[in-house]
């Protein structure tokens, strides 16, 4: 008798212990913090390509991939790029992401310093260890600091006077913090490490820079060349 | 009786460690400690373990939020930045009763009288005292080898939320790393969570806590709770957690404190004992420790308090 009412005992113990383990294990609103920060006007910058400053316009994304093994070679800001990595990049401001809310000082201020944390980051989206990456843009702007003002670009938002440069970085420190902690993200780490995580942009040491996009103007001289060699080749046929 | 730690400090902690220097300190109320412990790259959930001289020690007359027949001088209520958000700057502790080691914040005052942030559970005369909370900028400091913009001190609220602080400029920021928090307080028995870059060496000092004190705890809450002892590593079965805990469904978590957050164990109470996650109950031999460096994780599925013994009783 003693026994069964140990068993009947262990078996109320067991599911008190599932229960628990959930409450254990969940920390019932596991999330987390994830912060970019500039320490000054000079110092951990994403710059134009001429190294100026982005000042006010453009912003940042920040998410994680969805590939170990993404594909540098579409690294040039061009409409089919933005939709190879929008494909792959899962934002903190998702709804897979657990409605981080990204702080509107993820856009670019006036000397193109950024700052803010995204809270309530979804812990299981971006479990411990989650490599994070930046995805920075010259045109655009986060439209709110509440889920959905990320900007759905289309094929008109690339080219003169829009999105011409980007950046797409990350560092190994970028990894996303356990549950109930925080990271920040400081861009002066970018290019410091022993794997290349730089898949956009040239490392100025303290800042990074984007690359634009081919020129109206490089387009142009690359179309020409094909026609003055076509002329000297039809001159030596003449000959 | 005052240790000069300034003189003696290795010694004090080659003491403290002691049951002889326990003893022998039981018949004294202010024991002075010093302690450096180094937090390894990584994640953390850290606890200090040190009072401030108290302003006010004696009787006061308790009624919901009101306290009256106290002298102080000066504020000890919330702060008054324009610039940043307020905080408490000091609580008072009941020191006699039932409810003996519960704390309040300070909400206002004047030189006789308070208003506490939430109502006591007690009322009448009662001893108390009055501290000035330990605060961020106490625990993370420009030496401690924090690295600015990057490492991380999230403090926790009840609800299950969190701040994340930093480090720029020399001082504990905010996450605009120009707005100055080094006055955040974090409670006695209280513990925050720091992810660093490198290895943090966290200086504290004070007073060594004498008598029990009960840390609240909150259901849905990340209740960061260290031993509260800055000389030795304290067991689960020291603590009162085999009849605190509600049996069989509220958990303690032990981490490592290596820096990756590795479990060490998943503790219970059956009602008698504290217990591991299959229930068999740990003797004192086999019950896992809060080091000094490390805290607890407390789930409760209501809020209560956690008593944790003074470091000197």
């Amino acid at each position: 008798m003693k026994h069964l009412v140990h068993e009947k005992l262990k078996n109320v113990a067991l599911t008190g212990v599932l229960l628990a383990l959930v409450i254990a294990s969940s920390d019932s609103k596991a999330s987390v913090s994830i912060t970019i920060a500039s320490p000054n006007s000079t110092s951990g910058l994403i710059v134009k390509s001429d190294q100026t400053t982005i000042n006010t316009s453009g912003f940042i994304r920040i998410g994680k991939l969805t590939t170990s093994t993404p594909d540098a070679t579409k690294n040039l800001p061009t409409y089919a790029n933005y939709q190879y990595w929008d494909g792959i990049f899962v934002d903190v401001n998702s709804s897979s992401g657990g409605a981080g809310i990204t702080p509107s000082t993820w856009n670019f201020n006036s000397s193109g310093a950024l700052s803010g944390s995204a809270t309530g980051v979804n812990a299981s989206t971006f479990s411990n260890g989650t490599q994070l990456w930046v995805w920075a843009f010259n045109y655009g702007s986060l439209t709110s600091g509440s889920t959905g003002g990320i900007p759905a670009f289309t094929s008109s938002d690339f080219g003169a006077g829009k999105i011409t440069e980007w950046a797409i970085m990350s560092a190994d420190e970028w990894i996303a913090p356990a549950d109930n902690l925080a990271k920040s993200l400081v861009i002066n780490q970018v290019g410091a490490d022993t794997v290349n995580r730089l898949i956009a942009g040239i490392d100025l040491g303290n800042n990074v820079a984007m690359i634009p996009e081919p020129s109206v103007t490089t387009l142009i001289l690359t179309g020409l060349i094909p026609v003055i060699l076509g002329r000297k080749r039809s001159k030596k046929v003449a000959l | 009786m005052k240790i000069n730690m300034k003189k003696n400090l290795v010694a004090i902690l080659a003491l403290a460690a002691t049951p002889a220097f326990l003893h022998a300190v039981d018949s004294y109320s202010e024991v002075v400690g010093y302690s450096k412990e180094n937090l390894p790259a990584g994640q953390h959930f850290f606890t200090p373990s040190f009072l401030k001289a108290p302003v006010y020690t004696g009787t006061a007359n308790l009624s919901g939020k009101n306290v009256s027949g106290i002298s102080v001088v000066g504020s000890v209520g919330m702060t008054t930045f324009s610039d940043r958000p307020n905080f408490p700057t000091y609580y008072l502790e009941i020191t006699s009763g039932d409810y003996a080691g519960t704390y309040y914040d300070i909400d206002s005052n004047t030189s006789t009288t308070l208003v506490l942030k939430d109502t006591p559970n007690t009322s009448g005369a009662v001893s108390v005292v009055i501290r000035p909370h330990v605060t961020l900028g106490d625990v993370i400091k420009a030496d401690s080898g924090i690295g600015e913009y990057s490492d991380s001190i999230a403090v926790y609220d009840k609800t299950g939320g969190f701040t994340a602080y930093y480090f720029a400029g020399g001082v504990v920021t905010g996450d605009d790393f120009s707005t100055e928090m080094s006055h955040v307080p974090v409670s006695p028995g209280k513990g925050v969570g720091i992810n660093t870059g490198a290895t943090l060496n966290v200086t504290t000092q004070g007073l060594v806590r004498k008598g029990n004190l009960k840390v609240p705890v909150y259901a849905g809450a990340v209740n960061v709770v260290g031993a509260f002892n800055p000389s030795q590593a304290v067991k689960l079965t020291a603590l009162n957690l085999a009849t605190e805990l509600d049996a069989y469904s509220d958990s303690v978590v032990l981490y490592n404190s290596t820096g990756n957050l590795g479990l060490i164990a998943i503790a219970y109470s059956d009602g008698a004992n504290v217990t591991n996650d299959n229930f068999d109950a740990y003797t004192s031999d086999s019950s896992p420790s809060v080091s000094t460096k490390g805290s607890m994780l407390i789930n409760p599925g209501v809020a209560k308090y956690i008593t944790l013994p003074g470091a000197v009783q």
